[in-house]
């Protein structure tokens, strides 16, 4: 008996989880209008076409890519290696004519499909040029491989309508105020899926959720570190310059910044909220691009934003600019203009374009595969930002876990490093930032995992000279958000004798050449 | 609504502007070092310069030891103001077209590059020789001869002897002939020294270059600095890459630390003369001039409450703060002066205990020479780890989202 009532509990907890996936995925399913989808591509494509040109404009490809002579990679990823210097300008031309056919919707998801694949490839190169939003941009470049994004406001559906629904000129037997109403009415109905704009909304959240929780820190919360410092170097601003060096500002500005990363997604998704969020929003990345040198970041986020909004919103915006541009032009025309057969202009002002264009169609289930895959992603992407917390020490310290994790404007640190090595009988000392960009000698000098693979690379220079005993040792002082200098590398420990790997070394905690952090933050005047 | 938004935008605007009258205290500052350190310096630089120039014409027209005293006098007083200079080391100092640090300093010398242009026969002309056959270093080699056995010493050797020993002191024709190239050459070098001297001058002048307003009008109409506080971070950022190469090319360099441990005396600056530690000094009175201020007078106020840490512990001279970086930092709520003033103290003691010139000293008394390393180091840390970041200096390269 009791062996029948936990096959008959088993049975129905599986009819449970398949009704509940079957609804999940009837949902992800369901029609929705497919403009908001193609406002993000535009916006993204648009987005990422300036600032690869500005890239381009600002020497960076030479100054980041070209000109080092060594490149700190990706663990797993020492395979990936720049171009020689015509074909790396070659490479940003593509990647830069991908983002603008997607902005146009033209072959969008192959075009997705090569910015992605040229976007995330420069970004591997180089450690040191890390950037949270680069990563964030690589992630939304993939999600639109997949996402249907042109089915609307695209030269591919341009293309189609064409092709598919060409209405003959002599069905409109004069060009008149009927024709764009009866085109329309021709067109065929556009319509999408609710798990693209599902998948985005995720992403985008999270990178606002992780941020805001990466604030609940002492160093945010109660010391308003880092940006009292970053502010208090502001003081030259108009109209506001004077007050970028209160402390109260810094104070006001962390946990302004902290609400906002926790409660905007909440907000923007509320439809009463929504407007007045997204102002809030246009302010506040408006702040911090002013401010500081965050690059494209504020404007991928706005663009980003819009994800949360009603998926017609663009075609709401549409429709109110065309309703006021027809009853302006319907103002202008003299009532001799008028069709016979709609003497008081009435069909300029006829139907909703959300009713010509959209209407919500019976969808079948999203597949158990796509479901699943979409899992999957969404799930990594919870994970990989929560891997911290398989480290000892605070991670704004030993940036064990820090990357990929949306940790954005939470540490000011500086640094100091020089390498001993011991090769043989012998001992040089090397001071890294002699040997590197100034961009990577900046990064390297504070973050741990990047000084062993340079005391790798040592090491490495050092056996192929001829020596066979090669130690490396660093010696390296850092400050975080204010703190007195302190060690940040054990310099007993031979960095060269740790391999750089996937191992127990790397990612179970073991790293016995961080020193932990001493927490006290020392030496600082009170500045009100 | 409307009256709202502007009411709000009126009272911002007149607590922003309530203060519009005041300068930036980073403008300010770097006006400061601008007017009273850089031009000063540089001036006082150009006129060392001209001075070398005339004695070295001088020594070549009627050699004598008594001018060839002269001219090692001259050397020296044009280097301290060149060496105190060099925490500047940016701007016209480093970059394209003028780039005239190397062409005033370049060390360590290359001794065989100035033997080729001893023993070629074409005419001299400094201006078109590369920056290891001319400037500060060559110009040593060739007057501080009875170190470096340039040969020019034989000028004086004859021009001294009595004349009951004037065989004697004959040299062989072609070592005289030498000799006279040599003095040629070094005329040549004055006069190229002073003329780059005169051009630094220049180009930092608010008449000629003016690279100063790069410097005080960052953020506005500068083109090298698009904010002042990147003006900021340069001059900073300077002060740590001084102490920095004091540590590993100045002492480390001859102690042989970057070279795998062996001593190299050859690649000590100013290693004919004996200055080396000098060179040091000067280098570390600019970089405690920044910090502290000018040092205004034996009788001046002393404003910090400490003793001042130019060299000599029992000095009554004071600092001068109103316009330092110490105040600056201060202002910004953070003290470093008592780490700061620490190590330069020990670091300059630390060189004082070395008794001898550097060249002997690597092998002589090195762990004198990696004491004052150590001590240099600490006060790096501190110029570089410390006060940078707390007062936000770091230099930026891209975008960054403060990761």
């Amino acid at each position: 008996m009791k062996v029948q009532a936990v096959g008959r509990q088993k049975e129905a907890n599986r009819v449970g989880a398949w009704r509940l996936s079957t609804t999940l995925r009837s949902w992800l399913a369901t029609s929705s209008d497919p403009s908001g989808l193609a406002a993000f591509r535009i916006l993204f494509g648009a987005i990422m076409t300036a600032a690869t040109l500005r890239f381009w404009l600002k020497g960076w490809i030479h100054d980041l890519y070209v000109a080092p002579t060594y490149h700190f990679t990706y663990l797993g990823f020492d395979w990936v290696r720049p171009w020689p210097e015509p074909l790396m300008y070659l490479h940003f031309l593509v990647m830069g004519f991908a983002a603008f056919t997607l902005m146009l919707g033209a072959a969008t998801r192959l075009s997705a499909a090569v910015f992605f694949v040229g976007f995330t490839y420069v970004e591997l190169l180089e450690k040191a040029a890390y950037l949270n939003h680069y990563y964030l941009v690589s992630l939304l470049a993939l999600l639109l491989v997949f996402v249907p994004t042109s089915e609307v406001a695209s030269l591919e559906s341009w293309w189609r309508s064409r092709r598919r629904h060409r209405v003959p000129d002599q069905v409109f037997p004069r060009r008149g105020i009927h024709e764009a109403h009866c085109r329309a009415e021709a067109s065929p109905r556009f319509t999408t899926r609710r798990w693209g704009y599902a998948l985005l909304r995720s992403q985008v959240a999270m990178v606002y959720l992780f941020a805001g929780f990466a604030k609940l820190n002492h160093d945010w919360l109660f010391d308003a570190e880092p940006l009292a410092t970053w502010l208090s170097a502001h003081t030259d601003l108009p109209l506001v310059g004077p007050f970028m060096e209160s402390v109260y500002t810094a104070y006001a500005m962390s946990w302004a910044g902290a609400i906002y990363d926790l409660s905007i997604v909440f907000l923007l998704s509320w439809s009463r909220t929504r407007y007045w969020a997204y102002g809030v929003s246009i302010v506040f990345h408006c702040l911090v691009w002013w401010l500081f040198p965050i690059g494209v970041f504020s404007w991928v986020m706005l663009a980003s934003a819009t994800l949360f909004f009603d998926p017609s919103w663009p075609r709401r915006v549409l429709e109110s600019l065309q309703h006021r541009l027809r009853a302006h032009r319907l103002r202008a025309l003299k009532p001799s203009a008028l069709h016979r057969s709609d003497p008081d202009g009435s069909a300029l002002v006829l139907e909703p374009l959300e009713k010509q264009h959209f209407a919500p169609e019976k969808t079948r289930a999203l597949g158990v595969g796509a479901t699943l895959a979409i899992g999957v992603y969404l799930l990594l992407q919870v994970l990989i930002p929560m891997r911290f917390a398989f480290f000892p020490g605070n991670v704004l310290w030993t940036e064990q876990g820090f990357r990929f994790a949306w940790r954005v404007m939470l540490i000011e640190k500086t640094g100091q490093l020089e390498y001993v090595v011991h090769a043989d009988s012998k001992r040089y000392r090397i001071a890294p930032r002699r040997e590197l960009s100034a961009q990577q000698a900046r990064m390297v000098a504070t973050q741990p995992d990047m000084i062993h693979q340079y005391a790798l690379r040592l090491a490495q220079r050092y056996r192929e000279a001829g020596a066979s005993d090669v130690r490396v040792y660093a010696h390296s002082w850092a400050s975080l958000n204010g703190r007195p200098h302190q060690r940040l590398v054990d310099p007993s420990v031979d960095l060269a004798s740790y391999p750089r790997s996937f191992g127990a070394a790397a990612w179970l905690g073991a790293t016995p050449w961080i020193v932990p952090l001493k927490e006290p933050r020392l030496g600082s005047l009170p500045t009100m | 609504m409307k009256h709202v938004f502007f009411s709000y935008l009126m009272i911002l605007s007149a607590l922003g502007c309530s203060d519009s009258g005041s300068i930036d205290s980073r403008q300010e500052l770097l006006q400061y070092w601008g007017t009273q350190v850089v031009l000063p310096g540089y001036q006082e630089f150009e006129t060392q310069a001209a001075a070398l120039q005339t004695a070295a014409e001088g020594f070549c027209a009627e050699p004598s030891s008594a001018r060839l005293d002269g001219l090692h006098a001259a050397w020296i007083a044009a280097r301290q103001p060149w060496k105190e200079m060099e925490v500047f080391a940016f701007g016209p100092y480093l970059n394209e077209p003028l780039r005239l640090g190397p062409k005033v300093d370049f060390w360590p010398v290359r001794v065989g590059d100035i033997e080729d242009v001893l023993e070629d026969t074409d005419e001299i002309n400094a201006a078109v020789l590369g920056a290891s056959r001319k400037g500060f270093a060559v110009i040593e080699y060739l007057i501080f001869a009875e170190t470096s056995g340039s040969g020019l010493d034989l000028l004086v050797s004859k021009a001294d002897a009595p004349k009951a020993d004037a065989p004697k002191a004959d040299a062989p024709k072609e070592d005289r002939a030498a000799a006279e190239r040599a003095c040629r050459y070094l005329v040549s070098l004055a006069s190229d020294l002073s003329l780059q001297a005169t051009r630094m001058h220049e180009a930092w002048d608010p008449d000629g270059g003016n690279y100063l307003a790069e410097l005080t009008e960052a953020g506005s109409s500068s083109t090298a600095f698009p904010s002042l506080q990147r003006a900021l971070s340069e001059v900073v950022n300077r002060m740590s890459f001084t102490v920095e190469n004091i540590r590993l090319d100045k002492l480390g360099g001859p102690l042989g630390v970057t070279t795998g441990g062996s001593p190299q005396p050859d690649r000590a600056e100013s290693q004919f003369s004996g200055r080396s530690l000098d060179d040091i000094r000067d280098n570390l009175r600019g970089v405690e001039r920044l910090y502290f201020g000018e040092i205004e007078s034996t009788e001046g106020p002393d404003l910090t409450g400490d003793a001042g840490v130019s060299g000599n512990s029992g000095s009554t001279e004071a600092f001068q703060t109103a316009l330092s970086l110490e105040r600056y930092a201060l202002d910004k709520g953070h003290s470093f002066s008592a780490p700061i003033r620490k190590a330069l103290q020990a670091s300059l003691t630390a060189l004082d205990s070395i008794e001898m010139p550097l060249t002997s000293a690597v092998t002589e008394q090195p762990e004198r020479v990696s004491e004052a390393m150590g001590h240099l180091a600490t006060l790096q840390t501190v110029i570089q780890v410390d006060l940078i970041g707390a007062l936000s200096l770091t230099p930026v390269f891209n975008d960054t989202d403060g990761d």
